[in-house]
Formats: C-alpha cells, sequence, structure tokens
C-alpha cells in the first residue's frame, strides 16, 4: 500500500525503506529543489555519496536505470521513473547557515543542512557528516563565460522521481529553503513522498 | 617563494603537512604525468576543510583554477591559488580512489589507494581526521564531455610543473601520488611528486 509523506517546506524527513522498496519524490507545485540523501540503515557511515556516483555512472547526472552509490561503492538506490525533463544536480553542496550569512541573512534561516540533521535526529539517528546531496530538480547549469548559473526548476507541478531501495536505508529530503536565489522561483513550497 | 625543504610524496603513497597561515605550499609534478590529490584540514579544527562541492559554488565553475580562493565545509577561504604552470587541467568532481573502487576494478588483493594514503599520512604526522573529504586532483585530466559524459585521459602537464597555494588559515596539507595504475590518469605508471613549504 502506497503511503503519503508530507515533506514541509523548507523542512526536512527520513523515512526507513526495506530493500527492494521503491519510493516517489513528486514535485508537488513544480517549482521546489528537493535535496536527497541515503544511508544504510545497518551502517551510518556508508551513505550516498555523489563524488562516487560520478565515477560509478561516468557521468555528472543519472539516467533511467542507473544505481547511486555509497562511499564503499555499493549501489543504494536506482532511479527507475522520471516523469520530469531529467533536470537534477549533483554538484553543489547543500545550503547551510553560512551560504546564508554570505547572501546577507542577519538572523537564522532555515538550511538543508541542518534540515537533514533534524530528520535524522527525528528519526532517532545521528547524522554522521554532511555529504554532497542529489539534488533533485536542480536546474544548475554551467553557461561558459558566465559560470554556474542558478536557474528555476524546469519541472511542473506533479512530476516525479521513482527509486528502488538496493539496501535497507534511511532516505532523507530537504525541500530547499532557498529563497534568496531563484532556484525555488524564490518561494520555497512543500514535496511529497510515497512509499510503495 | 622563499626556498623551503623539497618533501617527496613517494609514488603510490601520500604525506601531509602543517602550514602557518600565510606560508606557501608548492606542489610538483616532478614526472608531469602524476595526478596529486590533494587535501587541506584547518589545524585547529579538522571538521572543517577543503569541500569540492562548497568551492565550486564559491567559484562558479566545475574546476578550479588559478586566482580562486578555495574555501571550506564553512565556507572559509583555506588557501589561495596563486600560480599555475601547468595548462590548468585539474578536477574538483571525482572521489578519491580506494580498496572499493579497485575490486570493482577487478584487484583481487590490497591495491594502494588515495583513500587509505590520506588517512596513513595524516597518522603519520600525528592528526586524527573523521572523514574523507572529496579532494582536490591536481593535474586530473577528467573532462566533463557532451551529454554530461566524464572522460578519463592521461595528464596533459609537463615535467615540473607546479602549482603555488597560500595558506589563509593555520592548515594541515594532505597529499596522495595517486596510485590507479589500470584506468590511464596516471599514465599506467604512478610515479612520485613533490612539495614544499615556505
Amino acid at each position: 500500500m502506497a503511503e503519503r509523506h508530507t515533506i514541509p517546506a523548507r523542512k526536512g524527513l527520513a523515512l526507513r525503506v526495506k530493500k527492494g522498496q521503491r519510493y516517489k519524490v513528486v514535485n508537488t507545485h513544480g517549482t521546489q529543489i528537493v535535496d536527497h540523501w541515503a544511508f544504510n540503515a545497518d551502517d551510518i557511515k556508508e551513505f550516498m555519496s555523489m563524488e562516487h556516483c560520478r565515477v560509478a555512472i561516468d557521468k555528472l547526472s543519472p539516467a533511467i536505470g542507473d544505481a547511486m552509490v555509497t562511499n564503499k561503492r555499493r549501489p543504494i538506490i536506482t532511479l527507475l521513473e522520471d516523469t520530469s525533463p531529467g533536470v537534477h544536480d549533483t554538484l553543489v553542496a547543500a545550503c547551510d547557515i553560512h551560504r546564508y550569512r554570505q547572501l546577507g541573512a542577519k538572523d537564522y534561516h532555515d538550511n538543508c543542512t541542518d534540515n537533514l540533521s533534524n530528520a535524522m535526529k527525528a528519526a532517532g539517528l545521528t547524522v554522521p557528516e554532511t555529504p554532497c546531496p542529489f539534488n533533485l530538480f536542480q536546474n544548475t547549469q554551467y553557461v561558459p563565460g558566465k559560470g554556474i548559473q542558478y536557474l528555476p526548476t524546469v519541472s511542473k507541478p506533479g512530476q516525479y522521481v521513482v527509486f528502488r531501495a538496493e539496501m535497507d536505508a534511511v532516505v532523507v529530503f530537504s525541500a530547499c529553503p532557498q529563497d534568496m536565489l531563484p532556484v525555488n522561483s524564490g518561494a520555497p513550497t512543500e514535496a511529497h513522498v510515497e512509499t510503495m | 617563494m622563499a626556498k623551503g625543504k623539497l618533501i617527496e610524496i613517494p609514488a603510490r603513497q601520500g604525506k601531509a603537512a602543517f602550514v602557518k597561515k600565510g606560508q606557501k605550499i608548492k606542489v610538483i609534478n616532478t614526472h608531469g604525468t602524476q595526478v596529486v590529490d590533494t587535501w587541506a584540514f584547518n589545524a585547529d579544527d579538522l571538521r572543517e576543510f577543503m569541500s569540492m562541492e562548497h568551492v565550486r559554488v564559491w567559484i562558479g565553475r566545475y574546476r578550479a583554477k588559478k586566482g580562486d580562493a578555495l574555501i571550506t565545509n564553512k565556507r572559509r577561504p583555506i588557501l589561495k591559488w596563486i600560480e599555475d604552470s601547468s595548462p590548468g587541467v585539474h578536477d574538483t568532481m571525482m572521489a578519491a580512489c580506494d580498496r572499493y573502487r579497485y575490486q570493482l576494478l577487478g584487484c583481487k588483493t590490497y591495491h594502494r589507494n588515495c583513500n587509505d594514503n590520506l588517512w596513513e599520512a595524516m597518522i603519520e604526522a600525528g592528526y586524527h581526521i573523521s572523514e574523507t573529504p572529496s579532494p582536490l586532483n591536481l593535474w586530473q585530466n577528467t573532462p566533463v564531455e557532451s551529454a554530461g559524459k566524464i572522460g578519463q585521459y592521461p595528464t596533459v602537464s609537463k615535467k615540473g610543473d607546479y602549482v603555488l597555494f597560500r595558506a589563509e588559515m593555520d592548515l594541515v596539507m594532505a597529499f596522495s601520488a595517486c596510485p590507479q595504475d589500470i584506468m590511464p590518469i596516471n599514465s599506467k605508471s604512478p610515479k612520485s611528486a613533490h612539495f614544499m613549504v615556505a
């Protein structure tokens, strides 16, 4: 039976999934980036690692059927389906309090790094470090002469990606609270995860 | 820079050294064909370190080069890249090689690797780290090609090419002369490299 979970706007969510289980990440409003992490449920120090994934898949971003691997180079999730135009990012760090201070925030600003750590805490776990996230729907393009451009998403409301867990895992999501750059069209929203 | 002592990074091995804020670090591709995985840790807090995923955001590019400030996971400059005598082909996107990589490439017995070289070098220098940051892979020629494909090729640097950094805080630098001899990135013949702090 499918279970629908909300990733609240600007916040995080951690879920346990069993090996073989599928989950769907839905860009409910279309404009939202979802930072995504996955940890081995039996050894939290093993986790999905972007710098290892890029070597495993020989490219910057996975295609349908590609497995994302851990820092021990073992498949942890496989991308099964993507109804969006397939624009995602593996290269940009999770936002953090330091990033928002540099962008001019004077007070605390919600951020994906703290969302990860708080979501893990809520699941009774302590995050060992902040791995570079798989930034679902994030449209950061390198434009020669202009550098990395932070652009609004190209996905539409309701578009989604489906993953299959390749081991028992804790999967974590953050509805990115970035509202000082246009990556979430200036208005962070909620998103949803359906476990199947 | 002032003349410092030339320190060898032995072929297939690592080496680490403390560097004071303001000092310069010269890394030399002695044989020209060698990739040198490079890390920098805040000497006062080893959990703060040069982080490639943060560097890319800071510099607005996927490839770091001369003139760039290289930042930590707290988004503070840790190194300033001052000189580069090579054609400027370096990598920020690939993980350090590790035992798992070599197992996947078919090795049946232990193969030296940059991940273990980092940990060994740090222990030898008296520091205990808690994680392996993604390294700055000096001279590694792994460009992004069409459709986001990543290629793996021999270096384009010459014998004696060097890069020069300035330390922006007290830090510990670690290097690994990459032992990769299955893929062509070190021309299948891992060699030593050298560095100097002054």
